[in-house]
């Protein structure tokens, strides 16, 4: 199952997006994100998907994965896109069946709603699989250091690269617990609602249990290591911003105003 | 109880970009009580080979016969559960399946799941805890409050009290004393020898396979490249060496009696330590009687 799952996925490369800073990424995700919700006309529509169909080429993985990547969202895509076209109820009626009207107001909104799902995965993907997921964290803590006097920036940085490196982890072990009860005869995919979340019992529970040794072994691990907290640390993994980073948000906010602009 | 594949082939993530082929064409035959090991390099396709012994995954090509049960890609789970029934599983550190509050618990979980009632689960519990050396005073403690090779006694028993008919062991000694390797190794032993349990192990210890095993499948990228006799596969060193397989320390030490001149019958290979004395004395006393005819001359 996991093997088809693309959100999250790191996809190792030395394309154009893949060299560029992770801190201009995050925030250009979210700016790409407000700006296609700002997008009312046709013509932003044809620029933002020009646009992001350049980076999908610029990040040298094939439109392919990205399309499998809409995926899981396939169901809550399709139910607002009907919801779209047959509950608006201006414009010209073109046809109509009860409750149900297709108007023309409609059928551009759901266009638009269409797009809108489409694009936004679609630049959330493109970070994810061109940025590690360690940079990422790096990132997010460098971006939120200004408020280190009131938020603990260091350790919610440290939890979240600590628990994005144990995911794989703990998902092989999952896989480990559940073949191992099964061989004692648990069946996942029978029974009722009810028989059915008993059967997550004797995977839960081990879970649980190797979850806390695991976190135990490193934090005593991180202690003999000499691990002190966030105070007068050095750090290995350094962010440099480059000429291409300016360059890249240039370009960003001559988009913005373009997009504002029409 | 006897299993056979035939040309049973097993990819991972069939028809995705991710697919890789685990096992090729497999051919092998493991006879109704015997005490097989399976060995080869890390990646070799053991493991993938042992959950297809009991259903936990089906083979993407050919088939498995088990007993009188036919697995073919195409079996429903319904007929996968009868076969997992007959077939115990024992994985790596299996310490790590114990959930339940009680130690009887959670030996009684297997027995239950296949069908039994309260009262003949806990029978049997009893037993395979008996059979594992955990004493009745530990049956109520949490199985999270043993020691390590305690709560490894009671997963295993958890899987003897399905009372299975095949008994597969993956590693089952990794991360254990000396001592308590020994212990356990003894009591699959014994099951092997009194219980009538076909018990196939899967090592990376040539030294049990020497001292315990009666036959042996070794795997190489994906393939089973020797079927016989633990005699056998250990007779061609080379051949060892370039499956990326050792000798068992007692034909180390044989071969360096052998390279300091000390000659020992070529073709009967010793696999106990027993054998060998027996061997090395032997040959001492056919040489001291050698020496004393040459004196009386």
């Amino acid at each position: 199952m996991k093997d088809n799952l693309i959100i999250g996925r790191y996809i190792p490369g030395n394309s154009f997006i893949h060299r560029l800073d992770p801190r201009f990424k995050l925030v250009a995700m979210i700016l790409f994100m407000v700006l296609i919700f700002m997008a009312s006309g046709w013509l932003d529509y044809v620029i933002l998907t020009a646009v992001i169909l350049g980076l999908i080429f610029l990040s040298n993985i094939s439109l392919g994965v990205y399309v499998r990547g809409l995926k899981p969202m396939l169901i809550i895509i399709v139910f607002t896109v009907v919801l779209q076209l047959f509950f608006t109820y201006q414009g010209d009626v073109i046809w109509s069946f009860g409750p149900l009207k297709l108007t023309t107001d409609g059928l551009l909104n759901a266009v638009m709603i269409f797009m809108r799902f489409v694009l936004v995965i679609f630049i959330s993907t493109i970070v994810t699989l061109t940025t590690q997921p360690i940079t990422l964290t790096d990132a997010l803590e460098n971006l939120f250091s200004p408020l280190r006097k009131i938020l603990p920036v260091h350790e919610v940085a440290l939890m979240l690269s600590i628990a994005l490196r144990f995911v794989p982890t703990l998902m092989e072990e999952t896989d480990k617990i559940m073949d191992t009860q099964r061989a004692r005869g648990v069946d996942f995919s029978e029974g009722n609602l009810i028989d059915r979340i008993k059967a997550i019992i004797p995977i839960l529970i081990p879970l649980f249990i190797s979850a806390f040794n695991r976190a135990y072994d490193l934090a005593i691990a991180m202690e003999a290591r000499g691990y002190r907290g966030s105070e007068g640390r050095t750090k290995y993994r350094q962010l440099k911003w480059q000429r291409r980073d300016t360059l890249a948000s240039i370009v960003l906010i001559g988009l913005m105003i373009l997009i504002i602009w029409i | 109880m006897q299993i056979t594949f035939e040309d049973v082939s097993f990819t991972y993530s069939a028809n995705t970009p991710f697919a890789s082929e685990a096992l090729k064409q497999v051919s092998l035959t493991i006879p109704d009580k015997s005490y097989t090991a399976i060995i080869g390099n890390t990646g070799s396709g053991k493991s993938t080979l042992t959950k297809l012994f009991n259903g936990l995954l089906l083979p993407t090509d050919g088939q498995i016969i088990v007993g009188d049960t036919v697995v073919t890609p195409e079996t429903s789970k319904k007929q996968v559960k009868n076969v997992r029934k007959k077939m115990g599983m024992v994985f790596q550190f299996p310490e790590a399946q114990l959930f339940e509050e009680s130690v009887i618990k959670d030996v009684m979980f297997g027995p239950k799941n296949f069908g039994d009632d309260e009262e003949t689960a806990r029978r049997k519990a009893e037993m395979a805890l008996e059979r594992v050396g955990i004493s009745d005073a530990l049956y109520d403690q949490s199985p999270f409050d043993l020691s390590g090779g305690q709560m490894r006694r009671v997963a295993i028993a958890g899987v003897l009290a399905m009372e299975p008919e095949v008994l597969i062991l993956d590693e089952p000694t990794a991360g254990l004393d000396p001592k308590g390797q020994d212990e356990l190794m003894t009591i699959f032993n014994d099951l092997y020898a009194t219980g009538q349990m076909t018990v196939i192990l899967v090592t990376h210890q040539m030294n049990d396979v020497a001292s315990w095993s009666n036959h042996v499948i070794v795997m190489d990228h994906g393939t089973c490249v020797f079927e016989g006799q633990p005699t056998e596969v250990f007779s061609d060193q080379e051949w060892l060496e370039h499956h990326h397989l050792a000798l068992p320390d007692i034909l180390a030490f044989r071969e360096k009696l052998f390279a300091n001149g000390l000659s020992l019958p070529k073709d009967a290979l010793p696999l106990t330590v027993d054998q060998l004395a027996d061997q090395i004395a032997a040959q001492l006393m056919s040489d001291t009687q050698g020496e004393a005819v040459q004196d009386e001359r």
